[in-house]
């Protein structure tokens, strides 16, 4: 299990992550969201022991991540930066995570560098930002540690590519209970990958979900009403939004999805349905009722 | 045994990849390394030739001096390179999301960046050296080969300390800054303040700071050798003692312990490397352990690390101007303490600026290092008006006081009456008053041996680049002289010294005279009495010629001959004291030096005169004698010929030896010439 505990991380003055609570059980793919800036980066970086918090506690299996090759030895890290494998080959790289993760299996890695076709013995240099990513990934998943974190994990993939890392993901996953941390801007990506979510702005960690348990609290009721209806409307529910476009009324509420389609139902609209909401809709409208505007979250 | 997965197998694992990244490197060094065997060999090589064979061997030596030397530099740049990109895991970003998710402890990574990168960069190159010394006097059978094992041991030794001091300021300079640019800046500057604090130090743990008899600070071979540069800089002179030119000198122990390089080698001076390079490792060490990693592409590496770094650049730089360093040897007292106050003041705000400019700081920033600049400042020049209280500065010209000196002694002449004692002084200080600013050290030592048990040693030096003019040059080494000489007892305690001194030959060159006059060596002892009983006595007179004694061929001691030496003219013109023939330049053409094979004395002499000009075997023999600028090969180095109208020497090639030895054998045999 990962633990942070009050863990606020500042970079000469500026906060970049403020007294962070959260807990990511062993097993989940776990999505880490937020724009430019929320902290994504830093807080996989304090993930991994590479940043040392200024307050709290980063743990792993209950010990702090900090200066722990003990701990170290169960995780690896894909950043974002791909030049740090650049003197190497794909050959190398497999040498080097060889060296460092004793349960690096051989059997994997062929089995997935088959389905990449990535050169062995060329300098990763000359690979794209895409091939790069796909080298990193092979490597670490070959190496079967319990915990793997990737930053911006599908950036400079082709949509084939996406399916074929996501897939090899998954099945490391199955095969072995690793627990994957992904960061990303990406909502659609995290939303068909993740099983639980968290997401992050100006170093706050404004809600750690379970993905099914996020988008069944959250609805979106598509209705026409012959009059303009307000939130004041419906006293019982636990409205988020009410929009008028078109003609049409848009009620984001929260709650149980039948409670909250019977009482606008009791509204007489002329028509009424149950719209699924997208993970990318529901962190917009999340963030709203949190007192963010659009506008801001789009900065 | 290691356990799998262990502390120490991860350690091992981490320093093994990083030998397995650096594969050219390590060849590098092992390549300038390999430099010691070609370098070594041309020693040998030259030391097995002679004096004067200035054939390829001395070309091949000069070369070969120079590439290792040039090699010397290479390696110093290429140590403090590998430091900085052993130590990359601070100074590049990507290396530090690589490195830092390791499984590493801190203790771990730093370790094994430190020893891997010393391992690929000092280490191969020390080892060849260190080899060459034995494989290559073993290969070479000459007579010196263990004197010279030994001191290029000392050389060895001195490069090694001074690379690894260098490696570990470059780990330093990485621990302190963020970026490799400031890294390798640092690097530079922590070199500075090594020359210029280790001396303090020295001199604080040898001596008392401000003792006028602080020997430790003042004298540069303690002052400059824990810096490390000063191997470089002695290197290259040790290497010139085995040039031909000097290869007739006696090789003893204090002929080469007077090398830098050597002393460098010896303690408290390894004492201090050894310290400093403890010193800077755990400060690395722990400046790395207590430093953030998101400050990576920073300048520097700590948040107060500008603050630091600028105090300590306005440290040195208004040290340099008080001189409380390396100072202590220049700034004169004639400069008061306001005037240094405000050069440093000048030249510590630009540095200030230049820092604030170049780091683009921003206004609210400027403004808090101006602040820091301006305390720093006042602090800085606080502890320098304590240490002008306590009369540290202008050590130079500081003499002990006359009731503390127990006896002077100089080239070998003691001055123990109090008198003596007391002119000397002021000749020493009125030397100080008149040329201070233009002498360095080195050259005629005068030592002051204190009531305490202590020794005050000075010398002196007129500098080239401070006296250009050749008459002011003379009239300065005239006045080093004159400290000595102008001391009521000199000339009696130097006729002392004359006739102790255990001349084995005696020659006078009388001026507008072609050739020398030998004194018989049973007269010589007679002779010096006779010329010291009137170098004592008589007034001064006009020069009419030089006395030339000696030890041996090389360590010559010169008098000059005046013309109111009377007695002296007279047992030179007496025949029986001379060897020397009736010979003039009127009937003499030539005299060839022929010397011992071990050069050390002249084993005959011939002369040849113009009415000999005409025998077969003298022109076959003058056939041989070649001008210098004709020479293209190797000569015979033991023989030397002068020609009457010629000023400069003429030489025999090696090739010819045998027969010119013949030639003159025959003509000595035919009795034709005396000899």
């Amino acid at each position: 299990m990962i633990k942070f505990e009050n863990v606020t991380k500042k970079f000469d003055g500026f906060t970049a992550l403020d007294d962070i609570t959260l807990e990511i059980p062993k097993g989940t793919a776990y999505g880490l969201l937020g724009s430019n800036g929320a902290g994504k980066s830093t807080m996989l970086r304090l993930l991994t022991g590479v940043y040392k918090a200024d307050k709290g506690i980063v743990s792993i299996d209950g010990a702090p991540v900090f200066d722990n090759a003990k701990v170290k030895q169960k995780l690896i890290f894909i950043s974002d930066e791909t030049a740090q494998y650049s003197n190497m080959t794909l050959n190398q790289m497999k040498k080097f995570y060889k060296t460092f993760y004793p349960n690096f299996s051989d059997e994997i890695f062929n089995r997935l560098h088959g389905v990449l076709e990535l050169p062995l013995n060329k300098k990763t240099s000359s690979f794209s930002k895409g091939m790069k990513r796909q080298a990193a990934v092979i490597c670490a998943i070959s190496a079967r540690p319990d915990y793997l974190f990737l930053d911006e994990a599908f950036d400079g993939l082709d949509p084939s590519m996406r399916i074929a890392v996501k897939k090899m993901m998954i099945e490391a996953m199955s095969d072995s209970e690793m627990t994957i941390v992904i960061s990303s801007h990406n909502l659609k990506e995290v939303e068909e990958f993740c099983n639980m979510v968290g997401m992050l702005h100006k170093g706050k960690i404004i809600f750690t979900k379970d993905l099914s348990e996020l988008k069944g609290n959250i609805h979106k009721i598509q209705a026409s009403f012959d009059k303009e209806v307000t939130k004041d409307d419906f006293p019982n529910l636990d409205i988020l939004l009410v929009e008028h476009k078109a003609g049409l009324t848009y009620i984001i509420a929260k709650g149980d999805a039948d409670r909250s389609l019977n009482s606008v139902k009791a509204e007489n609209p002329s028509f009424c349905d149950l719209i699924p909401l997208s993970l990318e809709e529901i962190f917009i409208y999340e963030m709203e009722a949190l007192g963010y505007d659009k506008t801001q979250l789009d900065s | 045994m290691i356990k799998p997965n262990s502390t120490a197998d991860f350690f091992l694992k981490y320093f093994r990849y990083k030998l397995s990244v650096s594969k050219t490197l390590p060849i590098l060094s092992a390549i300038l390394g390999l430099l010691s065997f070609v370098q070594l060999s041309a020693v040998i090589l030259v030391k097995a030739s002679g004096v004067y064979d200035f054939g390829w061997r001395y070309e091949y030596f000069t070369y070969s001096t120079t590439i290792f030397c040039i090699a010397l530099v290479i390696m110093s740049f290429y140590t403090i390179l590998t430091a900085l990109t052993s130590f990359d895991f601070f100074l590049c970003k990507h290396r530090t999301d690589m490195l830092g998710s390791l499984p590493l402890t801190h203790s771990m990574r730093f370790w094994g960046d430190f020893i891997s990168g010393y391992a690929i960069s000092v280490l191969p190159f020390f080892l060849l050296s260190a080899i060459s010394v034995p494989i290559v006097s073993a290969a070479a059978d000459f007579l010196q080969s263990q004197f010279f094992v030994k001191y290029y041991f000392y050389v060895v030794i001195t490069v090694f300390f001074a690379l690894t001091l260098l490696y570990v300021i470059g780990a330093a300079a990485a621990s302190i800054c963020g970026k490799r640019s400031g890294a390798a800046a640092c690097a530079i500057i922590l070199i500075i303040a090594s020359i210029y604090l280790i001396p303090c130090i020295a001199g604080f743990f040898t001596n008392s700071i401000t003792g006028y008899n602080n020997q430790a600070l003042y004298d540069n071979s303690i002052g400059l050798t824990p810096s490390p540069l000063v191997a470089f800089n002695t290197v290259k002179g040790f290497f010139e003692k085995f040039l031909p030119i000097d290869s007739n000198t006696d090789y003893d122990a204090v002929y080469l312990e007077n090398i830098s390089a050597v002393y460098a080698a010896k303690m408290p001076n390894m004492l201090i490397w050894i310290l400093e390079t403890i010193f800077l490792a755990a400060g690395a060490f722990f400046l790395t352990k207590f430093r953030k990693t998101e400050r990576t592409r920073n300048v520097f590496g700590h948040k107060y690390g500008y603050y630091a770094v600028l105090f300590g650049t306005v440290f040195i730089a208004e040290s340099m101007i008080f001189g409380s360093f390396f100072g202590l040897m220049t700034v004169s007292f004639s400069v008061n303490f306001s005037e240094r106050l405000i050069s440093s003041a000048i030249l510590c705000t630009v540095i200030f600026l230049a820092f604030e400019i170049s780091m683009r700081r921003g206004r609210k920033n400027f403004a808090k290092g101006a602040a820091v600049y301006a305390g720093s400042f006042a602090v800085i020049s606080g502890f320098m008006l304590i240490i002008d209280c306590t009369g540290t500065f202008g050590l130079k010209y500081k003499l002990p006081e006359l009731n503390d000196i127990e006896y002077v002694e100089t080239i070998g002449i003691r001055y123990t009456e109090s008198e003596d004692i007391e002119q000397f002084r002021k000749n020493h200080a009125e030397l100080l008053e008149e040329y201070g600013n233009k002498l360095t050290t080195g050259g005629i030592a005068f030592e002051y041996k204190l009531k305490d048990g202590t020794s005050f040693i000075r010398s002196y030096t007129p500098q080239y680049r401070l006296i250009s003019d050749g008459g002011e040059y003379e009239k300065c080494s005239d006045a080093i002289d004159r400290v000595i000489t102008n001391v009521g007892s000199y000339k009696s305690k130097n006729s002392q010294k004359i006739l102790s001194e255990g001349y084995t030959e005696c020659t006078v060159w009388l001026k507008d005279v072609f050739g020398g006059i030998t004194i018989k060596p049973e007269k010589i002892n007679e002779f010096l009495k006779v010329f010291t009983d009137e170098y004592k006595s008589a007034g001064d007179a006009k020069s009419i010629g030089n006395i030339d004694l000696r030890k041996n061929v090389v360590n010559a001691d010169f008098f000059s001959l005046n013309e109111n030496y009377t007695k002296t003219l007279e047992f030179i013109k007496d025949k029986r004291n001379v060897i020397v023939p009736e010979i003039d330049e009127e009937t003499v053409c030539y005299r060839i030096y022929f010397y011992r094979s071990d050069y050390d004395k002249v084993n005959y002499n011939l002369y040849i005169r113009k009415k000999d000009l005409e025998n077969e075997k003298v022109k076959e023999l003058i056939s041989l004698l070649v001008e210098e600028d004709e020479i293209s090969g190797k000569i015979a180095d033991n023989i030397v010929a002068e020609k009457n109208d010629s000023t400069g020497q003429m030489y025999v090639l090696a090739e010819n030896l045998e027969k010119i030895n013949r030639l003159a054998r025959e003509i000595i045999a035919e009795k034709l010439f005396e000899s």
